[in-house]
């Protein structure tokens, strides 16, 4: 039914333009309007229609607010200081624990992650909030941006979520749904990312500083930051955890639409940086960033939409599912296939980019195995976020790395990479446990929906 | 300026959904054609920022090769992948032409029942957008090409904080 | 390329999914049929690609994808084209119709016939021809609350898409502009509490659920769907093909009726067997449509004044229906 010289040609030139370090949406674009030039037959004008009809088209939806609105608030949240402050209560209400400041940095980034939907928004916010107290207490330099990195990974895979929304618009899944199915898995993530840093307390205590005494004795960490009072404190941790019940608990309970969680979300973050004595100057500086981070990923959706328009107009994704299918591999195998291809190309382009390439070709595949849409999400999410932390790109590494390159340069990428692969490989665990009890997701939005 | 403007526009679809929910759910009176303003608000803002996203080097991409490239064949590529994002925006315009005319001469709209949003605004922002979207991966181009000793400088501070990692 | 042999290949599209009662149709009946009457007519062969479900054009921009090539054949509903269809919707301007797809369609039939325009209009401004109408079962109201007057209406958010947002507001229910993938989660949500639907889409996307109420209103059935082909494309089939085709888009037709007729009594059955399902009286019907009664008027008047012939199109539907021995609940004065 379509010509295999095309969808030769078609997966090539976009190979080819992606590695060359071609723009992604451009890739995307240019590919696609190769394959409609040859499908029609040469014909540019049809080309040209199908362009400016995707242009207008592709993103006039409801739900795409989604995405710049979720990000103001991370923003506005972010940027308040309220997650400094929580960090501090988490870190004082441990006093026992072993390795109690990794902890800290853990569930602190934790339920940042229920707030912002980017997790380099988080690795950015942490390695200067968490990394520096970490570092004062002799822990192992590599440990404390390892778990700087890991847990900041949290924030795409704890609702809300840039990937959980991305995933949801290139797939036609509800957004919502995808939403409450993260929540369980995150949860799961984080406690074993807390497992883990308690096994390496206790087991390897010169990590986390246990055998050298803090550098600055004198100052005990409660003391470090006379800025942040007990009621301030307080009103940040409450201000943080009103939001997330309002967003979270809205949608849920049907009060309002993702859109309209992320507006209210972006409305409440909007007064709780007021309430935490934020300037004009600054919130305008907190919008435009958003301007600058929205942007680009809005204008891939156009190119990610023109491009599945294009596999399907020439028939090559039709082809590639058939191709997928009529093999022998058994559906798990299939599915190692995909969880393969997501890592390899996570090691050399970022998560949202990665989606917009496979998603709309394997999620069908994966639906028609029988896989549940909305576990596979999770799933998919999971192994793509993986892909932040695996060199040699891993996004978050190098986000970690430049928060702390004034303070600190002698520490090597390298070694950031290697303190996060157990990280990585708790997610991959998690992964594993959501295909083969795909409940573990299912179980909230099956509640509700 | 217009990425001061766009953004800000989406700042105040925040208000917009507030006013509708709160209309919705607390007074029983929903407000007309809000999803219609936003969805094509979306659009605009989108398109109105592109231009920006685009010199200020927002645009994602994978670097992992190039970065390994010799400094002329790199900027080569670059040229070339600047160029083809130039020439994608152009067709984008080609392709919005008519239709953006059309939609002005028969005065079409959305939103049948609710609001009618006229759909000339969206389609012409989309016109400019993309001449401004071109014209900037032109400007890249040419910077690429005849600046050369600006980008080396930048290429020279990205090595070092490469180096040191 | 001779004439006596083409290969064929055709890009068939539309913004709705299969399982959508037109949508099946094209795919399961128009396809199969044209290539299997082409292959044993003919030496041609005629292929498609399929763009079901919006993949290569969503609801709202087939008529330009058609007229742009984007697509050769697009079915698409005349709902997303109000402003450059706005006369194509005429017998959604007069609500409580006949419930009789098969009706509907031959009303359709012959207000096409006497007004060429809608026909034409496709082919002089659109740069495609139209193949086929399409007929949709018949509209009722889903509701999450049981109810029996238009006074328990009052206030009440209802659902509905497009036009017939209007049969709501002048019986002074809130209307609420919503699309239909997103019914289920809105009734469950309590967005609002009802939607304007016929019966296959109760049972497809399980409304069933939510809102426990099916209320037999009876709005009417519409024909307002097309089926159109790129005009460009067609002047390029051979000759034999083009007859083959129009023979095909002519049962095509027919059938969106008589299938949709037999899917409604099924899926009312089936609805029957879940959920409550109320006869609503012919007096509360009457008094609904008499609250509608100036609505054809001015919307005639707004059809005219763009210089369509908007009040005779729908004297011709009104007379049309009259005819088939349909007794109008109120008989609209335009
Ligand atoms: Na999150
Ligand atoms: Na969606």
């Amino acid at each position: 039914m379509f010509d295999v010289n095309i969808a030769t040609v078609l997966i090539l030139s976009l190979l080819v333009m992606v590695a060359l370090g071609v723009h992604i949406a451009i890739a995307l674009g240019m590919t696609s309007a190769l394959g409609i030039f040859l499908i029609t037959g040469g014909n540019f004008d049809v080309v040209i229609a199908m362009l400016g009809s995707t242009a207008y088209e592709s993103l006039r939806a409801y739900e795409f607010a989604v995405i710049p609105l979720f990000m103001l608030m991370g923003e506005f949240i972010g940027k308040s200081g309220a997650v400094t402050d929580v960090y501090q209560a988490i870190h004082r209400g441990l006093k026992r624990i072993p390795g109690r400041l990794a902890v800290a940095t853990l569930l602190g980034n934790a339920i940042f992650s229920f707030v912002t939907g980017v997790s380099i928004a988080s690795a950015a916010a942490f390695s200067r909030i968490a990394y520096p107290e970490m570092k004062k207490f002799g822990y192992n330099r590599g440990f404390a941006l390892g778990t700087v990195a890991g847990s900041s990974c949290l924030g795409m895979l704890i609702p809300p979520s840039v990937l959980m929304i991305v995933w949801g618009l290139l797939t036609e899944r509800s957004i919502g749904q995808i939403f409450l199915a993260g929540v369980f898995p995150g949860l799961l993530l984080v406690s074993l990312f807390v497992i883990y840093v308690l096994a390496t307390a206790i087991l390897r205590p010169n990590l986390v500083g246990a055998t050298s005494p803090p550098i600055e004795t004198k100052i005990l960490p409660e003391d470090s930051s006379p800025d942040a009072s007990t009621t301030q404190v307080w009103g940040s941790a409450l201000g943080i955890t009103f939001v997330v019940v309002a967003v979270l608990g809205g949608i849920w309970f049907g009060i309002f639409t993702p859109t309209e969680g992320a507006g209210a979300g972006a409305f409440i973050g909007l007064v709780m940086a007021i309430a935490k004595g934020m300037r004009t100057r600054e919130i305008i500086d907190a919008i435009l960033s958003v301007g600058r981070t929205s942007a680009p990923i809005l204008l891939l959706l156009v190119s990610a939409a023109l491009y599945s328009r294009t596999l399907a107009m020439t028939g090559v994704s039709t082809a590639i599912q058939d191709t997928f299918l009529g093999t022998d591999m058994l559906p798990w195998m299939i599915i190692a296939a995909m969880v393969g291809i997501w890592f390899l190309l996570g090691m050399v382009i970022d998560s949202i980019s990665i989606m917009l390439l496979t998603v709309t070709i394997f999620e069908p595949i994966a639906v028609s195995l029988g896989y549940d849409p909305i576990a596979f999400a999770i799933i998919g999410i999971l192994a793509i976020e993986a892909g932040l932390l695996t060199p040699p790109f891993g996004l978050l590494v190098y986000t970690v790395k430049a928060a702390i390159q004034d303070d600190d340069d002698s520490i090597s990428v390298m070694e950031i990479f290697r303190s996060s692969t157990p990280y990585w490989i708790i997610m991959l665990t998690g992964m594993i446990a959501i295909a083969s009890y795909p409940k573990i997701a299912t179980y909230l939005p099956d509640l509700i929906f | 300026m217009l990425m001061v403007l766009a953004a800000g526009w989406a700042f105040f679809l925040t208000f917009i959904i507030i006013t509708d929910v709160i209309g919705r759910t607390v007074f029983n009176t929903p407000i007309y054609g809000v999803p219609e303003i936003v969805m094509n608000s979306i659009v605009m803002i989108v398109f109105l920022q592109a231009g920006y996203a685009i010199r200020s080097g927002s645009m994602l991409r994978a670097n992992f090769l190039a970065k390994n490239f010799p400094p002329s064949i790199s900027r080569f590529v670059l040229t070339l992948g600047y160029l083809l994002g130039a020439i994608f925006f152009l067709m984008i315009l080609f392709g919005s032409w008519d239709s953006a005319i059309h939609a002005w001469v028969a005065g079409e709209y959305e939103g049948e029942g609710a609001l009618r949003v006229p759909a000339w605004p969206t389609r012409f922002t989309i016109l400019f957008g993309s001449l401004i979207a071109t014209i900037s991966y032109l400007l890249m181009a040419y910077i690429e090409i005849f600046k050369p000793s600006q980008v080396d400088a930048e290429a020279e501070l990205k090595a070092k904080s490469d180096n040191a990692a | 390329s001779t004439a006596q042999a083409d290969r064929i290949m055709l890009r068939i599209a539309t913004g709705h999914p299969p399982g959508v009662v037109y949508a099946g149709l094209m795919k399961d009946y128009f396809q199969t049929e044209l290539k299997n009457r082409v292959e044993s007519r003919t030496e041609h062969t005629v292929n498609f690609i399929e763009g079901y479900s919006g993949s290569i054009v969503r609801t709202s921009e087939t008529l330009e994808g058609v007229q742009n090539g984007i697509v050769d054949i697009g079915g698409f509903c005349y709902c997303f084209e109000p402003s450059n269809l706005p006369l194509h919707a005429f017998q959604v301007m007069l609500p409580f119709g006949t419930m009789d797809p098969t009706v509907s369609l031959s009303i359709a039939q012959e207000v096409y016939r006497e007004v060429p325009f809608l026909t034409e209009v496709f082919e002089q401004q659109f740069n495609q021809k139209l193949l086929a109408r399409i007929a949709d079962a018949g509209y009722n109201l889903v509701t999450s609350f049981d109810w029996s007057t238009i006074e328990d209406l009052e206030g009440v958010k209802i659902a509905g898409a497009g036009l017939n947002l209007n049969w709501l507001r002048y019986a002074g229910v809130t209307p609420v502009q919503a699309a239909l993938p997103e019914a289920y989660t809105g009734l469950r949500t309590r967005v609002y509490e009802g939607w304007v639907v016929f019966p296959s889409a109760v049972v497809q996307l399980k409304l069933y659920e939510p809102s426990p109420y099916y209320t037999m209103i009876g709005f009417g059935s519409m024909t307002w769907h097309g089926l159109t082909i790129n005009l460009d494309t067609w002047n390029r089939l051979p000759a034999d093909f083009q007859e083959i085709l129009l023979e095909v888009s002519s049962d095509f037709e027919q059938r969106t009726g008589s299938n949709n007729l037999e899917r409604y009594s099924n899926d009312v059955a089936t609805i029957d067997e879940l959920i409550t399902v109320n006869k609503l009286s012919p007096e509360v019907r009457r008094q609904w449509a008499e609250s509608l009664r100036d609505w054809p008027r001015e919307m005639a008047a707004e059809l005219d004044a763009q210089g369509l012939p908007g009040t005779q199109v729908l004297e011709t539907t009104l007379n049309s229906a009259e005819k088939h021995g349909y007794i109008w609940p109120v008989r609209y004065q335009l």
